[in-house]
Order: C-alpha cells, then structure tokens, then sequence
C-alpha cells in the first residue's frame, strides 16, 4: 500500500530513528485508514435489532436474524462483485475463505456438547471477525459493520466490539429500541473519549422496531409514539452531547419489505378486500391472525405476520387499497413509509458525503492521542513526533471550516437558528453543500454555467452574509452560522480562483 | 576566524546582550474580536491606546480601502459602507489555507493579524521613540506545542517587524495579573473563565513559583459570548419598542441599519447595567425612551451561561479534578463584569470567585507583568556532566550522512568498537569508533540525518579503564587476578583446618586465629571496597566464604558431638573468635550472594559442564 498524503510529511519528520517505530506504525495506519473505505458499525444492546437493520439497510437477508438476535460475531460488509466470506482470526492467523452458505453457522452461537460442536465451538471463538463482500449498491458510501450486543461492557462479545470500534470503525449508528438504558449512555460516553471520539459528526442513532408500538385500534400509527419515545431520549445528555440525529424506523417492516413476493402480494391484495376493522382485530398475534376466518391460506397468513408484523400487514393492505398493484411499488411505498428510504438517505447524506470528513476527524483524533501512547521518548524523539503531528494537524486544520459547517448545520436542524430568515436558510444549506457539492449546485445555479458566472453570484452570496455578519444582534448559534456561511461562500471563490488559474478541470 | 566563535562574532551586536533583558517588550493580547496592547519598558508598563478611539481596546477588525488596510476603530467605522472589505474575527480562521476575500483582495488569516500587528506597533513607537523589536503575543491554549497556528502566529509577529516574538497561554497570562485581594497561592489551582465578545475559554491553571504556571487543561464554546447578551437586550427592546420600532424595523431599506443602530444601543444599555441598577436612554428615531433595570434583566434567559458552566464542569471532569480540588474561579474579558455572570458561576460552581484589577484587560495587563518579570527567566549555562563526553568525529570531505547506530543507547562498548556508521557524500560508508572504551549515553542524530565535522554525535561515559590500569595501556577486557579474594579463601581454610586438626594448644590457637581473622576481615574489607573493579570476586568471594562457613559449621557439629577436651575448647574459643568477626564479613558475603546470584549460578554451571 502506498503512503497516504496527507502523513507523508509526517512520516518524512519522525525519520528511522528506532524509537519511533510504534509512531512511524500508527502514523502508517492513519494513513491506511483514510485510503479505506468508510465504515459505519451499528452498534446497541442484545436484541436492539441492530442485524435487521442491517438487512434493511441493505435490502435483503443477509445477516442471520433471530428472535434471540444470536449474532455475536463483528460482520463487516463491505462492496464486492460477489459474494464472499472470509473468516478472520484473533491469534494472527491467515485469513480464510468460507462458503457464502455458511455465514449463518459462522454467526450464531453453537450450542451441543458433542466433540464435532465442541471443536466448531473453538473454531468460532478464534473468530476475530468476518469480512462479508456484498454487491448492495448502498454498499457504495461505506462498509457497514454490524456488531455483536453489548449488554455487560466486560463480555467476551462485548469486549470485541469494543476492540473492534477502537480499531477501524469511522462512524457509528446507535442502535436501540424502545427505550435508551443506561447502558447506552455509558456506551455513548467510553466511545466519546475513545479514540473513535464520537460525536455529533460521526454518531447517528436508530430506534429500531417501531411496529411494537402499534395496537389496534388504540395506536394506528406508531410513528407518533416513536417520536415521543425519540424526544425524550433527546433529553438524555449523553444523547444530546453525542448523537447528531435520533431517527425511528419500523425496520421489520424495512427488512421485509425488499424481500416480499408475488405470492405475498397475491395474500395481501385479498386481505386489503377485508373490512379494516376486522384486519384490525384480528393483527393481536401470528396465531390469531392465521385462526381468524381471513381469505388466504392459513400458513401464509402466520408467515406474513411473522415477516411484517401487524402493523406491516395493515400498512401494506392500506398502500394496496390506495390503489397501487405492483409489487415494486408495493415495496418502495413500504420502504418509505417504514421510515428506512429516510434512514437510508440519512445516512449516505450524513455519512456518505462526508466520509472523508469523518476518516479525518477520526484520524486527528489518533494523532491527538500519540504522545500518551509515545512515553518516555528522548527530548530529540519527542521533537521529531511534535514536528510529525504539527504536519499532520496542519493538513487537518485545513478541514475545520467544513467541521464548523457540520456543526452549523446540526444547529439547523436542531431548529436554534431562529434568527435566520427561510430564504438565509436555504443559502445557507446550499452553500455548505447539502444540495450537492458542485460549485453550481452550491450557487443554485445549472450545471455546465461558466466559471465567470459562478464567480459573481458567489460574490452577491457573499456581500448578502457580510451585510448579515455587520448588522448583529443574533444569538451565538446564528451569528456563528453566519460567519460559516460568509467563509463557505469565501472558500468556494478561493476554489473559482484555482479553477480559473489552472483551466478547467 | 572559523569555528562556532567566529559564527558567534558575525551576528554579535554591540551592546545587545547586556541590554536583552531590559529591551522594551510589546504585549499584545491578540483577541477573537477586541485586541489590547501594552508597553513594558524601562522597568514600568502602560497601555498602548486605539489611535481612532483612544481606549485600550482595540477592534480586531481589518477593512480595504483601495489600496490601504485599515485597522482597529477605523476599520469598524467603515463597515456599514462596504461590509464585504470589513472583517473581524479572522482569528477564528488561522490555519485554514482558504484565503479571505476583502474587496477585491484576497489574504491569509495570519496576514490580517500582521496587519493588526503592524498597527499597534507603530503606535506603540510614537510611545516610546523608537521602534519595539520584541513582542510578547498571548494565544489561546489550545495552540499547544503541535499546533501549526502557534508558528503562523509567530510568522506573523515577525512579518510585522518584530526581531523576537514570544507566545504566552492566555489563562496563564490572566492567572499572572494583580488580583483584586491577594494573590493566589502557589500550588493553587484556578479555573480561568474567559467570557469575551463572540467566545468562551476555560482552562484550568496550577499556579507555580515566578507565573510558570501550568494549563492543566482547557476548553472553548467558539459561538458563545457577550454579544448573546446584547442579542437578548436587543430582542427586549425590540420587543418593547412599540409600532414606531416596528414599522422602521419592517422598512426593506431602512431596516439593516435600524436594526444596527438598535443593537448599538443595546451595548450600551449593557454597559449601564454593569455598574448601576437602571439603565435609560433614548432611541429618537422611534421616539423610544428604553428603560431597564436589573431585575428585568435578569429575567432574561440566558442558556449561555448554563452552557459557560457545562462546559466548565466538564473540563474539570476530563482533567479528573473535583470542584473541591479548585482553589478559585478567575473570571477574565469584558463580559464577565456583568453581575448576572457572577451570579450563574458563584450559585453553579460554589467557589470562590477573583477578579483581575481589570478583568477586561487582564490578560494583557498578567503578560505585561509576565514580561516586566523577564529577567528571573534567563538561563544560565548548565556546567557539562561530570564523567560524560561528547563524540565528535572529522569527517573526510566535511559531511556524511547517518546509516545506522550500531550499539543501542544504554550498551557498553570497547575501545574501537564501531559505534555507528555514515554515508560520505561519495557514496563510501565510514564506520566511526571510539578509541577508549565507554558507555554509550544517548544519541543526538537518526539514522538518515546529515552531519558535518565538529558535530557533536553522541554522548558517552568513558568505561571502566578510564583509570591508571587503562593508562599502562593494560587490556581493558583482561580481569584482574583477585588477590584480596585469594587471601580472604585461604584464610578461612586455614582456619577450619587449624580447628578440624586440633594439634595447637588453646593459646596458639587463639593467636593464629586472631591472624587469620584479621587478615580476612582485611581481605574482605578490601574486597568490599574494591569490588567493582576484580570482576572475579564477585564469583570467588561469595564462594569460597559460604564453603568455608559451611566448613565451619560441619566442624562445630562434630565437635559438640565430642566429649569436651582441650581441642573442643580450642575450637569453642576460635569459634567465638570467628564468630565475633562476623561483622566484617557476613554482610558482603550476604550481599554479594544477593547481587550475583545469576552469576554464581551461570558460573557454577560452567564448572560443571566443562568436564
């Protein structure tokens, strides 16, 4: 692997001088890791349906899911032609490549005492992790990594985890579901002084299972008790402090929905001819649904509750009565309205347009923390690995405006600019890219329109924030948007500049 | 004249060294968005006053104007007419490589700072009548020894001039200056709370001897500061400001600069408040009378001083200290005159709270003191360590290039061993050496560094035959035969044998034992005192000592185990005699037992095998 850049010239300050060889290492892994792609781990409790997300996320069954959730390997996903599995080992063994067929014995727990299940057992606990190659399009943004529970932090699993979120992992999605545990805070707090230094950039979380809440006829739509359960959750401080966005998803419905069939829709079309309320009452449980006097085979109905859930199966009936009679749209419709088309966009807009962003922030984080892990170096050591830092954090420093931008952006959401008029707001998310990162497209301007023309509406943008950035009398979250918005507008012109020295691209 | 001496001469200003430590000093307290300046010169210190509005503050704002760059209140004055060439807070920026655009020109972050530099500068020249070639810049503590900003903000001194320029944290500077009340203690611990204009910095400070102090830790909100509070005063008073306010407020033209105008207003509304109960003045245009009192100001909410204080509360978390464990709480920058700022930390952090003479200038006014203290602060040479050496070698050509160190820092190694090995810029590798034996110290270049004759390589202790044996032109790495050892073992021997045989009468025994043990305890003192350099003994001491108390023992045994005759007396009376040597030659027999056990193993092992 060649050196990365952006530590050459750290590499090149800490010389060969013995002394600094674990240095020379780490600064050798930062730079691998910004080559890597991105990887985003779900992490949560035992059963915080962090693998049907997964399968949600990526639209089929992949990873194995239970009603135990046995998951207890780290999987990690990533982009591939076809799919594969290769088997990594804690005691530095060679890697090992295994059948697709048998990811789900890989990942579920043994259980037997006899001598075949016992060495299968030993076999397991040699696990590391298993590298999953995946030809999911979503796989595209990044490598998602799907994580064993993490009940007790000094579990075997959990203590693998968390090595493993120390290690590679970029970003994380925190998983839970109906309600957030103290072990989630004390999660959020370890992975915030990690050197993984979650924070509102790198940390999203999911409320998963959102069709629990759904009872008829007293709560139709879980989505509003989610939101409630998410508001509240947003009060936690760990949450507040940690977590960029708190998101609900009805992720059965999710998962499910990429793999209904025509045999489904078939079901469902002559259930969406039943009177509501009678689906209604009859959606308590699998069983009852397949008792009750319904139209469609009696094993298929137990089947389809257990795959979509009451909630699943009412909502399906509802998109079918509205008119619609295919399948692909069938699923889409159920996509969206599951909350996992948002959840998904989410996160290849938060994650995946930023995943160089989020590979430096984790990379700063590691040089941050070298000269605790560099004790006891002689005076001309400890110079060379200042120096070494100094390079790298100089390229890093380079970063900080689009790190404000995000933190600006964050304060948007969170509904604090209040000072800003609709029309200052749209500027403002535009320019900082989240309408799509060309110059035009941050000038609100087509594609193709010639630099010249880029060039003076940048500056009309950013004569409108100076005037702004004088007048005062805003909040800190508002005037702090504005000078972002001024400097955003500054840096795309710095960017025309270039562009107009050096021709076009 | 060559060598270090002449180099020295070249650069050697008449008169500068002595005067070094009373040259003036600027002390520049370079701020997000106000700057204030000082002048330490002729042992005393005065402000640097803002030509344009003759306060001791200075805007850090920079506005173009054609080809000038004008600077501080008159930079501010013009912004209303040209808000894209105005720019303050450029602070924020440095190290961002993206230039800033003012007018039609574009500049780095730290150039606007020489700007500001320049500024104050020249106005602290027509001060003194001369120009100031040294400055002391404070800087926020976040500009830690790896952070590149500390060096563009020492570029930028330079740019503007300055033949020195020196970096001093703030907090440490505002834990420097005179306090209201007595001054804290030393080995004291104290939060800096820093509210200034746009941003909040907290750092927690351990007062040292002569302000050496150190930042334990520090913290910063980058969108929090005073101008929140006059936010909050300006949403008051528009909201009282009736339909006059709001129908100029709702004016498309007119409404930027009423808005400006009302903010204005809203600062000094501020300002009143700090030091009296009730503010009054008049907003003519809306034929508005403003009045506010305390206690409607308190009503205000403020979530940024609850954030101030969370803030804090974390640092201290993170710095694994305990609210108790803090000796005081500085409160330093304008906005924390403000009663209302007082009153959050006191009820929040329930420690006690110190203000600097001037909170407002106190980080500039602690540096300038800092500076007036200068002189405790020279360094006097270190006198070269005692047994150690510089290696220094005459490379043929004049330089080389490090290959590799060939004995590890730490190693001993012989006269003529190679040490390490260069590069000539030939392409011809030297192996260079040391021509006595020694002790490799530590290392003062890497592998890949360039060196050039003269430099000084490394540093060593010459080895054990630095001494007259070494002088004889002896082979350091023969042993010495250890006599004292030899002596000491056939003693003992003698001894045993002398009561084993039993043939002398008690009197002779007593006198030959009295010899015996006094030429072993002279052995064994000896032995003592000499063991570093008979490498040996440390083998043959300890072994032939526990052989003959082993000896010894057996023989008393055996002799108890007799009827009692003259021998047995004989023996008893030796055996005391012996025994009351003990004394001198237990404890190193003990302790050279101890200290070499490995090698008495490894030795023994040796003797066995070699058969």
């Amino acid at each position: 692997m060649t050196t990365h850049p952006l530590v050459a010239a750290s590499l090149d300050r800490l010389g060969r001088a013995p002394a600094l060889t674990e240095a020379r290492t780490a600064f050798t892994r930062i730079g691998d890791g910004l080559a890597a792609p991105m990887r985003v781990a779900l992490v949560g409790r035992v059963s915080a349906g962090k693998s049907t997300l997964a399968n949600a996320l990526l639209g089929g069954y992949r990873a194995p899911t239970g009603v135990n959730e046995l998951t207890f390997n780290v999987n990690w996903i990533t982009r591939g032609t076809e799919p594969s599995v290769t088997v990594h080992f804690t005691d530095g063994r060679p890697p090992e490549r295994r059948d697709v067929a048998e990811l789900e014995r890989l990942t579920v727990r043994a259980e037997g005492d006899d001598p075949e299940t016992q060495r299968w057992k030993q076999y397991l606990a040699s696990i590391a992790y298993l590298k999953i190659t995946d030809p999911a399009p979503y796989l595209r943004s990044f490598d998602l990594v799907d994580t064993p529970g993490l009940d007790s932090v000094f579990a075997v699993d959990s203590a693998n985890t968390l090595r493993f979120l120390d290690g590679p992992v970029d970003a994380i999605v925190l998983v839970f579901s109906r309600a957030l545990h103290t072990e989630e805070s004390t999660l959020l707090r370890r992975l915030q002084g990690s050197t993984l230094a979650a924070g509102p950039i790198n940390t999203i979380a999911a409320l998963t299972r959102v069709e629990g809440y759904w009872e008829w006829p007293d709560v139709p739509d879980p989505h509003a008790v989610a939101h409630r359960v998410v508001d509240q959750a947003a009060g936690v401080s760990a949450v507040a402090e940690v977590i960029y966005q708190l998101v609900p998803v009805a992720s059965l419905v999710g998962a499910a929905a990429a793999v209904l069939s025509e045999e489904h829709l078939h079901d469902l079309q002559a259930l969406a001819t039943v009177d509501v309320d009678t689906l209604g009452w009859s959606l308590d449980d699998a069983d009852g649904f397949a008792a009750a006097s319904l139209p469609a085979p009696a094993q298929r109905r137990r089947a389809l509750h257990r795959m979509l859930h009451g909630y699943g199966v009412m909502l399906a009936c509802d998109v079918l009565r509205e008119g619609v009679t295919d399948l692909a749209t069938l699923r889409a419709e159920l996509d969206r309205r599951s909350g996992m088309a948002m959840f998904r966009q989410l996160l290849v807009d938060h994650f995946g347009a930023r995943a160089d962003l989020l590979k430096l922030n984790r990379a700063y984080s590691r040089v941050q923390a070298l000269p605790d892990e560099n004790h006891g170096l002689q005076p001309r050591d400890q110079v060379a690995l200042t120096d070494a830092m100094r390079e790298f954090i100089r390229h890093g420093q380079a970063a900080n405006p689009r790190f404000r931008e995000l933190q600006v952006l964050r304060a948007h959401y969170e509904g604090r600019l209040r000072d800003l008029s609709d029309s200052d707001i749209d500027d403002l998310l535009r320019i900082t890219g989240e309408r799509g990162a060309s110059p035009a497209a941050r000038l609100n301007l087509p594609p193709g329109t010639p630099v010249e023309e880029l060039r003076a509406q940048a500056r009309v943008g950013l004569r409108r924030w100076a005037e702004l950035d004088v007048i005062g009398g805003f909040d800190g979250p508002t005037r702090f948007a504005v000078a972002v918005a001024r400097r955003a507008y500054e840096r795309l012109l710095g960017e025309l500049d270039d562009v107009r020295r050096e021709g076009p691209w | 004249m060559s060598g270090p001496f002449g180099r020295w001469r070249a650069a050697w200003v008449p008169g500068a060294a002595a005067e070094g430590a009373t040259e003036p000093v600027l002390v520049v307290d370079l701020g997000t968005s106000t700057s204030s300046a000082m002048l330490v010169a002729d042992g005393s210190m005065r402000p640097v006053a803002e030509p344009g509005s003759g306060l001791w503050t200075w805007p850090s704002a920079v506005c173009v104007d054609g080809e000038t760059v004008l600077v501080g209140s008159s930079a501010d004055n013009r912004r209303r007419v040209d808000p894209t060439a105005y720019r303050t807070e450029f602070k924020r920026d440095l190290g961002d490589p993206s230039p800033i655009q003012l007018g039609d020109k574009s500049f780095r972050p730290e150039e606007l700072v020489t700007e500001l530099l320049v500024a104050i500068r020249a106005q602290a020249l027509k001060l003194l009548g001369r120009p100031v070639e040294r400055l002391l810049l404070t800087v926020p503590a976040s500009y830690g020894p790896a952070d590149p900003r500390a060096g563009l903000m020492i570029a930028a001194g330079e740019q503007a001039g300055f033949a020195e320029v020196e970096l001093l944290p703030e907090p440490v500077a505002a834990a420097y200056a005179t306090l209201q009340g007595s001054p804290f203690r030393v080995g004291e611990t104290v939060l800096v709370y820093d509210f200034g204009g746009g941003t909040f910095d907290a750092a927690l400070v351990r007062i040292a001897q002569s302000g050496n102090h150190e930042v334990l830790g520090h913290a910063a909100l980058d969108d929090c500061g005073g101008r929140d509070v006059d936010a909050a005063l300006f949403r008051l008073i528009r909201d009282r400001g009736g339909p006059t306010l709001e129908h100029l407020l709702a004016q498309p033209t007119l409404a930027a600069d009423i808005r400006r105008e009302v903010v204005e207003l809203s600062k000094l509304v501020k300002h009143q408040l700090t030091d009296s109960l009730v503010a009054r003045d008049r907003y003519a245009p809306a034929q508005l009378d403003v009045t506010v009192d305390r206690p409607a100001f308190g009503a205000l909410e403020f979530p940024i001083l609850e954030r101030t204080i969370t803030c804090c509360q974390e640092l201290l978390a993170r710095s694994n200290l305990a609210l108790g464990q803090l000796g005081a709480v500085l409160l330093v920058g304008g906005s924390s005159r403000m009663p209302i700022v007082t009153e959050a930390v006191t009820a929040r952090l329930q420690r006690p709270i110190r203000y600097a003479e001037d909170p407002t200038t106190a980080v500039v006014s602690g540096a300038a003191r800092w500076a007036l203290a200068g002189r405790a602060r020279m360094l006097a040479p270190a006198a070269a360590p005692a047994n150690e050496k510089p290696l220094s070698w005459v490379l043929p050509g004049g330089s080389a290039t490090v290959v590799r160190w060939l004995v590890a820092p730490g190693s001993s190694y012989a006269a003529e061993t190679p040490l390490l090995s260069v590069r000539l810029p030939s392409g011809e590798v030297l192996r260079l050496s040391d021509d006595q034996p020694g002790k490799l110290l530590h290392t003062r270049v890497s592998e890949g560094d360039a060196v050039i004759s003269g430099d000084w390589l490394a540093m060593v202790r010459p080895g054990p035959t630095a001494t007259p044996a070494t002088a004889k032109g002896c082979d350091p790495g023969a042993r010495i035969p250890d006599v004292p050892g030899r002596i000491l073992t056939g003693s003992l021997i003698a001894t045993a044998l002398i009561y084993l045989v039993g043939v002398f009468s008690p009197a002779e025994t007593a006198v030959i034992t009295g010899f015996v043990c006094g030429s072993a305890a002279a052995a064994g003192w000896l032995a003592w005192r000499e063991r570093a350099r008979f490498s040996r003994l440390r083998v043959w001491v300890p072994l032939a000592a526990a052989a003959v108390a082993g000896l010894l023992v057996g023989a008393v045994l055996l002799n108890l185990a007799d009827e009692l005759d003259n021998n047995s007396r004989a023996l008893t009376f030796g055996g005391a005699s012996l025994i009351f040597a003990l004394p001198v030659w237990l404890p190193p027999l003990v302790l050279s037992l101890v200290r070499h056990r490995d090698e008495i193993t490894a030795f023994l092992r040796s003797k066995v095998q070699r058969p």
